[in-house]
């Protein structure tokens, strides 16, 4: 057998080497470096040209496309789960499946269903911590039906009660399962460990489904959904004075908002180290450290930062180190997070099996720590850079690109300029600004370590050099169902 | 030479109408005299360029032993060539050659006694320690590197059962960069770090699969369903195979598969076509054919003799699978399935009004109709309320299969079906990367032009035709039945009545 191996190679090697490298045929680069490109010829594109303020209030930016006979729809409300009211966790996603599933006036929760399939509408209502998000597509002959539709879905919910307990037991089975896997469970009891006791933490419960009902969605509905407090972006084949005409109707006219601030937040690590008890062979592993809300001037620098660290895939040092020189994970990412509405946190994460939970986490303090020390290269600087001024040209792609990146920048607050600025900024950060900032927000001695795995694994190999798990203090152990009850 | 004038053994440009003339999909088509295959498809509204070149070998062209190479291959593709990643490479080479003998001694090591232990341990040190040395001449990642320095987004790549795809998004000025990285890879990829990427490999099983309830189940199912089509093989490869895997077989591998008769290139966005074009014969043209044609599986699934039935206990949300045989790509009964796919599916299908809506037994149920390539796949799924009788479910799903055996679909129905073919036809046009793969998709089960014709194939099938194909494929005396459910006895969880048993050590 060996004797077939090696004959395969030698093989191998007297047919790869007639080949030539690109060099060598047609006057072609001997290395990708030398290849000269034509100009770009790009500029990032302004919202502005886009942007309405229609007769009814409304904020909308609006794009004709007539490539495809298609129109796209993205709406953004100010409102989310950092909203629910306490002890009724779960109200505002809720509210984004009842707006579709429960029916509304014109079409009963026994015919809405039909007409969406009908016409093939891809309608979806679905809310996050911050935001509740409307999106549409459909084709542009059935415009008529599409937005007849969309009308009733965002203005005139019925919130049939007997789709609503139905929906509830649909979310409250899920709820039964939603520990099932492990990146799921590492992804709330860190948020758990981070934010205790305030409602960045809050999990929905069997319970407090059980409390919704239907007065609270239409006063959630009553409050969330309105002219004043959306921001609407549209893109696709029509004709834009037509747009404009039919969003003045749909839309009825902006009253007063009320009350849509969210809740002030501060990450508060409440242990060390969370260990989620899970009889699997890996660790699944997230340690981080309390960031902040931007806007914030550190921002760009610890944008760098965390690419170089391990945002940026595999030539970021602990893509580098972890994975690719030590085979100890397949994913590894460090995150500075970029939240507008509350604290966020810088972390890294990554899974590896139980037997390399010590020595993968110990490598990953090593890494940061001579970053801590040694700072970071021009040559990583500059690297971080072109990687990300250099996607922007993927962000703004079609009309409609344009349209939802220009209301989620007004959603957020953000300058109608922030993408024209962007690049600027950026190059403004200097090899200091990041080592600053590395040394203000990522100590290691500071960092609360969320693990999923099996208990008994993680101990008998969570002790190496540079890392003993032994010693994370306070630390609390629980079984996944038991995530909810945390503060 | 010029590469260029020797190059079009055919070349197409077509401004091919598709779907009732609403859409006009300039595609260019062209073909290199060494075989590889050219799709471009001009954008001027956008300001880059998906590119992304496609090898047809995948899982289904693996064998015992060597099931997930082509998934591995995927991987170390990354490791650069013998220009990228190395500032020497004929100095590499005595290293790799020291780790592939260690690496053979750990493995016999731990054959020998069942699992690793110190001595193979041993022999895993002095792989680093040989490691180590050879990185002296290593340039980590240089090929992420490129392109990211280059403006490239979503770089990656993707293996599937019967391709595999490496895929970069470039400003539309950078696409040479694409040609002169990737004409690199397909002549002079270097297995560098071979044993440490394995290890990688081995981590993402273990995330997709072995730590997953669903994974594992779902794995063994797709086994139990074809008994001999390759498609039975798991993409990212069994375990023993994974550690079993050395250089050499993966060069063996490369050296069958990863040629230009075997791929083609799709670029979508703002290129110009003339120039990319010969860009691609430039940098491509000189790389030769595989020394023989790729050889196509010819296992074929046998006909089922009788019903497969699996469960599987585990702590996952309950759920069931009801597979069915169907013929490969190209068989015009593939249009009827996708009507009857249509018409079971979604929120008002029959499925769906009679599981959740009316008996309230499952909080959703999914059907596909999966074109492959020799055997085919028709799946139902559901995800199954706790404590639902999974009998029931079944029978239900009988009934509704027999009453599409006795009774053609509405107009109603086969409206919703023909707006919903043609809506995911459109939808599949909106991004650069998902027509690419689309056109790919369909070039590997024949012509990439079955794309757009695919939504009047569809508005063609008549509703009279329907029973016939029900009888013929859905038969439940053949299918294959799974069932995920939570260990016998089990109890949800109490609601909110829990205790956390906090163990405070220190």
């Amino acid at each position: 057998m060996r004797l077939i191996a090696f004959s395969i190679i030698v093989l191998l090697s007297s047919a790869l080497a007639v080949y030539c490298s690109p060099a060598d045929e047609n006057g072609l680069p001997s290395h990708p470096s030398e290849i000269v490109y034509g100009p770009l010829n790009w500029t990032v594109p302004l919202g502005g040209p886009y942007r309405e303020t229609l007769s009814n209030g409304l904020r909308a930016y609006i794009a004709t496309d007539s490539q495809l006979p298609l129109i796209q729809v993205v709406a953004y409300f100010r409102w989310g789960a950092l909203k629910d009211p306490s002890g009724r966790e779960g109200a505002c996603s809720l509210l984004g499946k009842l707006m579709k599933n429960g029916g509304t006036k014109a079409y009963p929760p026994d015919s809405i269903d039909a007409v969406v399939d009908r016409y093939a509408l891809r309608i979806n209502v679905s809310s996050g911590e911050d935001m509740v998000e409307f999106s549409a597509s459909f084709l542009s002959d059935y415009a008529d039906t599409a937005f007849t539709v969309i009308k009733q879905i965002l203005f005139d919910p019925i919130f049939d009660k007997k789709e609503l307990e139905r929906e509830k037991k649909i979310v409250i089975e899920d709820l039964s399962h939603r520990f099932d896997n492990p990146g799921p469970t590492l992804d709330a009891a860190y948020q758990k460990a981070m934010y205790a006791a305030t409602p960045a933490s809050r999990l929905p419960t069997e319970q407090s489904i059980r409390r919704i009902d239907r007065n609270l969605l239409v006063d959630l509905h009553r409050r969330a959904i309105s002219t004043g407090n959306c921001i609407f972006s549209v893109a696709g084949k029509f004709d834009r004075p037509a747009m404009i005409e039919r969003l003045e109707k749909l839309f009825p006219p902006a009253g007063p908002v009320g009350d849509t601030a969210f809740p002030k937040i501060l990450a508060g690590p409440s242990e060390k180290c969370l260990v989620i008890h899970k009889p699997i062979t890996q660790a699944y592993v997230r340690f981080g450290v309390p960031l902040f809300k931007r806007p914030d001037s550190d921002y760009y620098a610890a944008s760098i930062a965390n690419f170089i660290l391990g945002g940026g895939g595999f030539t970021s040092r602990l893509g580098m180190r972890v994975r690719s020189n030590a085979g100890l994970t397949y994913s590894i990412h460090a995150n500075a997070e970029s939240n507008y509405t509350y604290p966020g946190t810088w972390y890294i994460d990554f899974f590896t099996k139980s037997e390399t939970f010590g020595q993968a986490t110990a490598l990953s303090l090593e890494v940061i720590r001579e970053l801590r020390a040694n700072g970071i290269t021009d040559a990583e600087l500059e690297h971080a850079k072109e990687t990300l001024v250099g996607g922007l040209p993927s962000t703004f792609r079609s009309p409609f690109d344009i349209v939802a990146t220009y209301g989620w920048n007004e959603y957020y607050g953000r300058s109608p300029l922030h993408f024209q600025k962007y690049a600027g900024d950026l190059q403004a950060i200097t090899k200091d600004d990041v080592t600053r900032v590395v040394g203000k927000y990522m100590n290691p001695a500071a960092f609360t370590f969320t693990v999923v795995g099996d208990t008994a694994a993680l101990r008998a190999h969570g002790t190496v050099e540079g890392f003993e798990f032994e010693k994370l203090s306070p630390r609390k152990v629980i079984a996944p169902e038991s995530i909810p009850l945390l503060p | 030479m010029d590469v260029a004038a020797r190059l079009l053994l055919s070349f197409l440009f077509l401004g091919l109408s598709a779907n009732a003339a609403e859409i006009n999909l300039p595609v260019s088509y062209s073909t290199l005299d060494n075989g590889l295959r050219l799709i471009m498809v001009p954008d001027t509204n956008v300001a880059v360029v998906s590119c992304r070149v496609y090898y047809f070998v995948g899982s289904m062209y693996e064998s015992s032993g060597y099931t997930g190479l082509s998934h591995m291959f995927e991987h170390m593709m990354f490791k650069g060539t013998r220009h990228l990643g190395t500032t020497d490479y004929e100095k590499e080479i005595p290293y790799m050659d020291a780790i592939d003998s260690l690496d053979r001694l750990a493995y016999n090591r731990e054959q020998a006694v069942g699992h690793p232990d110190s001595v193979s341990q041993l022999y895993r040190r002095q792989i680093t320690e040989t490691l180590d040395k050879q990185r002296k001449y290593i340039k980590k990642d240089e090929i992420w590197e490129l392109y990211q320095n280059n403006g490239g987004t979503g770089l990656n790549a993707w293996t599937a059962d019967n391709m595999t795809a490496y895929i970069v998004t470039l400003p539309r000025n950078k696409v040479e960069l694409f040609d002169w990285i990737e004409s690199d890879r397909m002549k002079d990829p270097v297995l560098r770090e071979f044993t440490s990427e394995r290890d990688v490999v081995m981590e993402e099983r273990r995330m997709r699969i072995d730590n997953r309830p669903d994974g594992r189940y779902w794995e063994r199912l797709n086994a139990l369903f074809d008994i001999a089509s390759p498609y039975r093989i798991p993409t990212i490869g069994w375990p023993s195979d994974i550690r079993g895997y050395t250089r050499a077989k993966l060069e063996q591998h490369i050296h069958k598969f990863y040629t230009p008769d075997n791929a083609v290139i799709i670029l979508v966005g703002n290129i110009d076509t003339v120039k990319a074009k010969k860009d691609v014969a430039r940098y491509f043209g000189s790389i030769p054919r595989a020394p023989q044609p790729k050889e196509e599986p010819i296992t074929r699934e046998p006909a089922p003799i009788g019903e497969t039935r699996y469960t599987v206990y585990d702590q996952a949300a309950p759920h069931l699978d009801m597979l069915f045989h169907t013929p490969g790509f190209p068989n015009p009964d593939l249009y009827r399935l996708d009507v009857i796919e249509g018409i079971l599916s979604g929120r008002s299908g029959r499925l769906y009004r009679r599981l959740v809506d009316i008996e309230g037994l499952c909080t959703s149920v999914d059907v596909s109709n999966d074109l492959r390539l020799f055997d085919g796949c028709f799946q139902i799924s559901a995800d199954l309320k706790t404590g639902t009788d999974p009998a029931r479910v079944e029978k239900i799903i009988r009934e509704e299969l027999a009453r599409i055996d006795a009774v053609p679909p509405t107009d109603a129905e086969m409206r919703r079906v023909s707006n919903e073919i043609r809506m995911s036809f459109v939808s599949d046009l909106k991004s650069l990367e998902g027509l690419s793969d689309r056109l790919a998709f369909f070039e590997r089960l024949g012509n990439w032009k079955d794309m757009l014709t695919y939504p009047d194939s569809i508005a063609e099938v008549k509703p009279g035709e329907i029973p016939a194909v029900a009888k013929k494929y859905l038969d439940p005396a053949f299918m294959t039945i799974g069932l995920l459910l939570p260990p016998p006895g089990a109890m949800p969880p109490p609601p909110g009545g829990f205790t956390p048993s906090t163990e405070q050590l220190h």
